[in-house]
């Protein structure tokens, strides 16, 4: 099975699928922005300074804290 | 006029309420139907109030236009989604029938949806205009109108609003609306929990998107945009492409824009002139020339670095490039109390900071927002640059320089510099005082990048330049010409008693006519009205170096900084015959009657720029702040706070050069 990990930890380039989200509000409030269980995210960009994240889903960009994406947990693709 | 045709004419007019995602294209489709200017930006929060305007729909039908705010969902999280929200919820006393357009962004049809599906299950009157059908196009996708609007039972338009395409059928569809039951999106759960609910509604809209596009390949994000992305928020040539354009922001303001107003100045100079000689000598010349003539070109000689200013903004927010200055200072402003949204007002405060507050709504952790909205007047805006431009020019030998640099260029940027580090270190200073319980969140959709409407920025600019002149131009009117009348009367019969000194001609016997009658006149100025309001702060800002004449300038000032060059323009020319020299050389010529020594020395212009760059003198400002924390108590905080920083900072300046 693939491996679970937290959206911040994911690295330029990766390929994931978001799996769930802890956080209720903000999993709303994700969700409204595109961002849901089930969809493929890719790493875009990592802010030069470590954070915020860059990432396209379905098309768009979307950027968010690595505090908001440790509350995202994901499963690592192929790329 | 009036009642031809009655009856057989009768108008109807309705309201139509434009609603969707931010960066949907509302403004644009806005602008396409009733004709008017609404700000377009390729960012998300450009539109942050209502607007309204009017168009014409067909032969009897016309309609009242409201531009929302772009949201996301139906509950709010900023101030700026909190306005769509309660317009949707409020009961209008007028009944008029009222449509919703919800413009989507086809290239981003799921996303868009959401908000469409949640307005159609509160059983509201919905027509869905799909906009940005170019970029599907490129994207070589389509997709199946007449299927998205069976199955959401609505009017569906496929339109590109940028271009005015689709405008017509929209009016078309408007026209022929009916109402009719619809079922709903999705059935009713009593009790669900909102994740729950909105699962449900992006599992059916993920079918409905699947049937109704066809894509050849997948959905991707453009290629352009990648490309960009990766030069413009690179660790190292992302910041040096931004400081790269602050740079050229300033040249332009300040080196570009130098011959443009130089030919205004003259112009000015002789239109001033002109009056004076062909209008009969007297009180009302002296106010038209004294007053508002000269107080009204020194503004109007500021509009070329205003509008060039106001050009690189607009073409930075055009370009979807601001979104990601955002990006890259997140991580830096969060240190700082602050988030990644406030690069915005941060950034538009050094055009105006009254709009700039107004984008800080935005903003959607109320801490970080009140923060950015103390910190804003901070920036120095371009009502400081006359300001700033007089001063410097008036101490700083034009060939002064260090190095290679031009010493005028490197005060300017100094002045900016001071102001922005005083921003932030406000802000870090404050946010260990200000509470909130609130998590801090930086969650932002990224516009694709786009080539800026020279057309739009071309608006902007007239927009922005045509308010400056006439909310600029009323206040220093009327400064004008309350200060003329201030400083032409005096209290009881102090006048008579000074011309009747000179009369006698009992003062020094042997002084030639000419400086009698400048002896004459600056004692008046100093007797009237004005004189001794001067002369009643003189003591407090005696120790920054500024005398009785700069204190009517500061009081003057609080109505706007700008008031600050006509001011010294009235004062200046109240009792001078002749207006051929400039206000510089005016003041340059200035001299302290007792001592004799200049009063534009070094220490006092630089204690005047200080104070001029952390003063919060601004009526616009301070009243905006108290509208958007809704709140007199934040306004005052921030006038002492800034009037004590901008004092004591003068204080030390003032010192350190005399
Ligand atoms: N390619 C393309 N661009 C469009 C279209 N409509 C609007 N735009 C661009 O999309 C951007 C956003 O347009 P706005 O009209 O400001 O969007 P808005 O919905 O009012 O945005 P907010 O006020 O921020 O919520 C601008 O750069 C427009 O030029 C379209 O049909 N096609
Ligand atoms: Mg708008």
């Amino acid at each position: 099975m693939s491996n679970f990990i937290h959206l911040s930890e994911a690295k330029k380039g990766d390929f994931v699928r978001i799996e769930s989200i802890d956080n209720e509000k903000l999993s709303v409030q994700l969700l409204c922005m595109g961002c849901m269980v089930g969809e493929i995210a890719h790493i875009e960009q990592i802010a030069p300074l470590g954070d915020p994240m860059m990432i396209s889903i379905d098309g768009s960009l979307l950027s968010l804290r690595k505090s908001d994406a440790r509350e995202v947990i994901v499963s690592q693709l192929k790329k | 006029m009036g009642r031809k045709n009655v009856g057989s004419n009768q108008k109807k007019k309705i309201r139509l309420l434009l609603v969707g995602n931010p960066n949907a294209g509302k403004s644009s489709l806005f602008n396409e139907l009733t004709g008017l200017n609404q700000q377009v930006g390729n960012f998300p929060g450009v539109t942050v109030e209502k607007k309204s305007g009017n168009a014409k729909i067909a032969e009897h039908l016309s309609a009242e236009v409201i531009d929302l705010p772009g949201t996301y969902s139906l509950s709010p999280r900023s101030e700026d989604e909190r306005v769509t929200f309660d317009y949707l919820n409020q009961k209008r006393p007028d009944n008029k029938e009222e449509i919703i357009v919800v413009i989507a962004d086809a290239s981003n049809l799921r996303r868009n949806l959401l908000l469409c599906s949640q307005l159609i299950d509160l059983n509201l009157p919905v027509i869905l205009a799909l906009n940005m059908m170019d970029i599907v196009q490129k994207n070589k996708q389509s997709i199946d109108i007449k299927y998205l609007s069976e199955t959401l039972s609505i009017p569906v338009v496929p339109m590109n609003a940028r271009l005015g395409k689709g405008i017509t059928e929209l009016k078309a569809n408007i026209t022929k609306f009916a109402r009719k039951d619809r079922p709903p999106f999705i059935s009713i759960i009593e009790g669900e929990k909102p994740i729950d609910n909105a699962q449900r509604r992006n599992q059916r809209i993920r079918e409905i998107v699947a049937k109704a596009v066809t894509a050849e390949g997948e959905m991707k994000v453009n290629d352009l945009t990648r490309k960009l992305d990766a030069i413009l928020t690179h660790k190292v040539w992302g910041y040096a492409i931004f400081l790269f354009i602050l740079f050229l922001i300033f040249q332009a303001v300040f080196s570009w824009s130098e011959f443009p107003m130089q030919m205004i100045e003259e112009g000015f100079l002789f239109f001033g002139n002109f009056v004076a000689e062909s209008l009969p000598p007297g009180v009302l010349n002296d106010l038209l020339v004294d007053g508002i003539i000269a107080g009204l070109g020194g503004i109007i000689i500021f509009i070329p670095q205003i509008a060039a200013l106001f050009a690189f903004i607009s073409i930075l927010e055009d370009t979807g490039y601001l979104s990601r200055i955002s990006f890259m200072m997140d991580g830096l402003l969060k240190k700082f109390g602050l988030n990644g949204r406030s690069i915005i007002p941060l950034l538009s405060g050094a055009a105006c900071a009254v709009p700039a507050i107004m984008s800080a709504r935005t903003i959607s952790n109320k801490k970080e927002r009140l923060l950015t909205i103390f910190i804003t007047p901070l920036i120095s805006c371009s009502a400081r640059i006359p300001v700033y431009t007089l001063i410097i020019a008036l101490i700083i030998p034009a060939e002064a320089s260090i190095g290679i640099f031009n010493l005028q260029g490197i005060v300017m940027m100094a002045l900016y510099l001071f102001g922005f580090l005083a921003a932030i270190g406000t802000s870090f200073f404050m946010k260990f005082f200000v509470k909130t319980n609130e998590s801090s969140h930086f969650i932002m959709e990224m516009p694709i990048y786009r080539a800026p409407r020279w057309k739009n920025v071309g608006y902007t600019i007239v927009n922005k330049v045509k308010v400056f002149l006439f909310e600029a131009g009323k206040i220093i009117i009327a400064i004008s010409i309350i200060l003329w009348i201030l400083s032409s009367y005096g209290p009881g019969d102090s006048f008579e008693k000074i011309d009747e000194k000179y009369a006698s001609g009992l003062l020094e016997p042997n002084i030639n006519n000419e400086t009698m009658e400048e002896q004459r006149a600056s004692a008046k100025l100093q007797a009237s009205y004005a004189g001794q309001l001067g002369k009643f702060i003189e003591p407090a800002i005696k120790p920054l170096g500024f005398d009785w004449k700069i204190g009517i300038s500061i009081i003057t000032s609080f109505a706007a900084r700008e008031v600050f060059v006509g001011t010294m323009a009235t004062i200046y020319s109240v009792g001078d015959a002749d207006n051929t020299t400039s206000l510089k050389e005016k003041m340059n010529q200035a001299k302290d009657p007792v001592t004799g020594e200049k009063i534009y020395t070094k220490a006092t212009g630089y204690s005047l720029l200080i104070f001029y760059a952390f003063a919060l003198q601004c009526m616009a400002t301070v009243a905006i702040v108290a509208r958007e924390t809704a709140s007199w108590k934040w306004p005052v905080i921030q006038i002492i706070y800034m009037g004590a920083l901008a004092y004591f900072a003068s204080l030390i300046t003032y010192n350190l050069f005399s």
